[in-house]
């Protein structure tokens, strides 16, 4: 049974009172099959959309614009709503609509009524919102939110005023790098969760990807931000390890890192180390190895013709090698687990790595044989 | 830009458009259920190749067409296979699937021969002459899964007392063909037509394939096979079976002997089926329940397996999805472990060895 939500909306190029600032054309880049191991259907369904995903021959994308809102609303530093009360579809990105959303837009919606909304000064550098629903995620942010400043640039807007979900803060380090890679300037504005703010002027970047599809956006700002980081590390082959007390916990993380580090690798958790040096130690790998987590988009830094390994858990996250598609790189998909529906609890579960499957990715020829 | 028709000089024509042609018996059209398989060491090195086999494993059924029993009067019969009605216009199903440069040669052939009246004549008096082979009726494989079906649909007609037309290539499997006629109830004196003879028939009983290759097969196979099970020799074999490939085959395994080893360490009796008579092959396959080996005929066998089995086949870049789609109509689990990329295929990759890596086998063996 659908939900229906007590704000309505619309997709941002139709929504009333949108102006277009900038527009990129539509675009595509190529798709290839990845190697597959450990590839056990579950659900025949699932497994049907997934082969037939993987099959695709190329991903095509939409026109991207720079959209300005006046006297709009920002829900929660990320969600937009016109001053005809139309939400911006696209900002609710990977939102689930349920019952929870509807009855948080109603008690937005009545605080809105009872004038509970705070405003920005108009004057000032212009306002800007691009964070979404998974700006609490080091991936999904460099993957599908920094991007969305290069629309910003392309529109000569170097200086702005960028709402900053409470979710993205911890995340200030990489944005901070990817605005200086960019040359922009802004001055970050804290926006709690529950907050509705009122902005004259709200200029808002379309989304780089939608989905299982990316952007060349993307690549662009992986190029940019590749230039702006120390040169490329000398470790040619790197094993990507899962923080100890992440989600996901790999149970058996020492005999794969044990296998990995036999096999020459240098086993690496990426978040211990600052954002430059990250994007320069996956920037020099020829070969990057790990279990799925969001650490892996990190080679998107990877020069094109590298290879990627991955061993997930049973469902199809096609983020990863969608990436590997977009960056040019060849993508190793191995499963830990028989293929199933995604269910939310899947991103929490230990993972244990097959060790055969490891033996095999990490070694050093590129066909497993 | 594709290569331009190939131009044969017979005329060919569907079954059921043929001059003189009679439909006697009729298996309406039908589906089955198509799952997908599990992949392992699928290294997709031609793309395009592994898209086309992964487009094809999503797909939710097989439709399978109708098959019949059609009677043509006065045919001619290309080497024990090939059907000619009486106005010279092939019967399309009953050529090669895939026409080939050297089909052009093959039938100019048969073509003078007949023009020059060099065609034998099979007496009219005694059973229904029946034509059941089809190409590759050398192969043990082929024989069971695209042609002893037919034998049903003969049955099914009422015609169970015949005479079998049957090529030389296949005559060394007639031992199996003999059990399937009596497991059906049907007795048969085999004619046996040598490669390039062209032999004339009064009135033909030819069945309709029950089978396109790699793509489709029928729920008629599953009925033959049915009535195979009953037929075989009850046993307590084992659940397990590592299928082996016969000594001096091509395709072998070049690890076999470490293969074999695993496969017992993990519970699976190691078997090679053609050393069997076919009553105990499928007495032994009716036992089991999990499957694994290389690519090769004996895994045919698969079907006399009852559904709700597994089976892992090593394979070594070929993407033929044959077994697979085999898999797919016996209601099998089937999982492909690949000892090598998929690539572009060639003709030599139906020979090449394979070696198996042992984690690669290690996970067929756990999952299988």
């Amino acid at each position: 049974m659908s939900t229906t939500l007590p704000i309505p909306w619309a997709p941002f190029a139709q929504v009333p009172s949108a102006e277009t600032l900038h527009l990129a054309p539509a675009s595509r880049y190529d798709s290839s099959p990845p190697t597959l191991h450990g590839f056990r259907p579950a659900d025949d369904g699932q497994a049907r959309e997934f082969l037939s995903v993987i099959a695709r021959p190329e991903v095509p994308c939409r026109p991207e614009a720079l959209m300005l809102f006046r006297d709009a609303l920002v829900l929660d530093g990320s969600y937009v709503v016109s001053r005809e009360g139309v939400a911006v579809r696209e900002s609710y990105y990977n939102v689930p609509v349920d019952v929870a959303l509807a009855e948080r837009q109603a008690w937005q919606l009545s605080r809105i009524a009872a004038g509970d909304v705070a405003s920005l000064p108009s004057s000032g550098p212009p306002v800007v919102a691009l964070f979404l629903q998974d700006c609490n995620n080091f991936g999904h942010i460099l993957a599908e939110m920094l991007p969305r400043l290069l629309h910003l640039e392309a529109a000569g807007i170097r200086e702005m005023r960028l709402l900053l979900p409470q979710a993205a803060e911890p995340f200030r380090p990489v944005i901070g790098f990817a605005l200086q890679a960019l040359g922009l300037r802004a001055e970050l504005v804290a926006c709690p969760a529950g907050s509705i703010l009122r902005v004259a002027a709200l200029h808002w970047p379309s989304l780089v990807g939608e989905g299982w599809f990316k952007s060349p956006t993307v690549r662009r700002l992986f190029a940019r931000l590749r230039d702006a980081a120390p040169a490329p590390g000398t470790a040619e082959r790197v094993f990507v390890a899962r923080p100890s007390t992440g989600r996901r916990v790999v149970t058996n993380a020492d005999a794969a890192a044990e296998i990995a580090a036999e096999a020459g690798y240098r086993v690496v958790e990426p978040s211990a180390l600052p954002f430059a040096e990250q994007v320069a130690l996956f920037a020099g790998a020829r070969r990057v190895v790990g279990a799925l987590g969001a650490a892996l988009t990190l080679t998107g830094f990877m020069a094109p013709g590298g290879r990627v390994g991955t061993i997930g858990p049973g469902y199809c996250d096609y983020f990863y090698w969608d990436l590997a598609c977009l960056a040019g790189l060849s993508f190793d998909w191995g499963f830990a687990a028989p293929v199933e529906r995604f269910r939310r609890g899947m991103l929490d579960e230990p993972i244990t790595l097959p060790l055969g499957m490891v033996r095999r990715m990490v070694k050093e020829d590129s066909s497993f044989f | 830009m594709g290569d331009a028709p190939l131009a044969l000089p017979i005329r060919l024509a569907p079954f059921a458009g043929l001059a003189g042609s009679q439909m006697l018996h009729l298996r309406p059209p039908t589906r089955y259920a198509s799952t997908p398989p599990g992949l392992t060491g699928f290294v997709p090195a031609d793309t395009t190749r592994a898209r086309q086999m992964l487009s094809l494993l999503a797909r939710p059924h097989v439709e399978c067409p109708l098959e019949a029993v059609i009677l043509y009067r006065e045919a001619i019969v290309l080497d024990g296979m090939q059907v000619l009605g009486r106005d010279g216009t092939g019967v399309l199903e009953s050529f090669p699937l895939y026409a080939e440069p050297h089909h052009v040669a093959w039938q100019q052939h048969h073509l003078d021969r007949i023009a020059s009246g060099e065609v034998a004549q099979v007496a009219e008096a005694g059973p229904p002459v029946a034509a059941i082979f089809a190409p590759c009726a050398f192969s043990f494989g082929h024989v069971l899964v695209e042609m002893l079906p037919r034998l049903v649909l003969l049955a099914e007609a009422g015609l169970r007392r015949l005479r079998l037309l049957v090529p030389a290539e296949s005559e060394p499997l007639w031992p199996m063909v003999e059990f399937t006629l009596r497991a059906l109830g049907m007795e048969a004196e085999k004619l046996v037509c040598p490669a390039g003879t062209a032999i004339r028939v009064p009135a033909l009983h030819w069945a309709s394939p029950v089978a396109r290759h790699e793509h489709r097969k029928s729920p008629t196979l599953l009925h033959l096979m049915e009535k195979l099970r009953a037929a075989a020799p009850r046993s307590a074999g084992p659940e397990r079976l590592y299928v082996a490939r016969p000594a001096a085959s091509r395709r072998n395994v070049a690890n076999a002997a470490a293969v074999e080893q695993a496969a017992r360490a993990a519970g699976f009796a190691v078997v090679e089926p053609s050393a069997l008579p076919f009553a105990e092959q499928v007495a032994l396959f009716a036992g089991a329940r999990r499957i694994l080996g290389p690519m090769g005929a004996a895994l045919t066998l698969m079907a006399a397996m009852p559904p709700g089995g597994t089976v892992a086949m090593l394979e070594g870049g070929n993407a033929d999805p044959f077994f697979w789609d085999l898999a797919c109509l016996c209601g099998h689990r089937f999982t492909w472990g690949f000892t090598a990329p998929v690539a572009a295929f060639d003709m030599a990759m139906l020979e090449r060895p394979m070696f198996v890596n042992p984690d690669l086998l290690a996970e067929l063996l756990e999952g299988a």
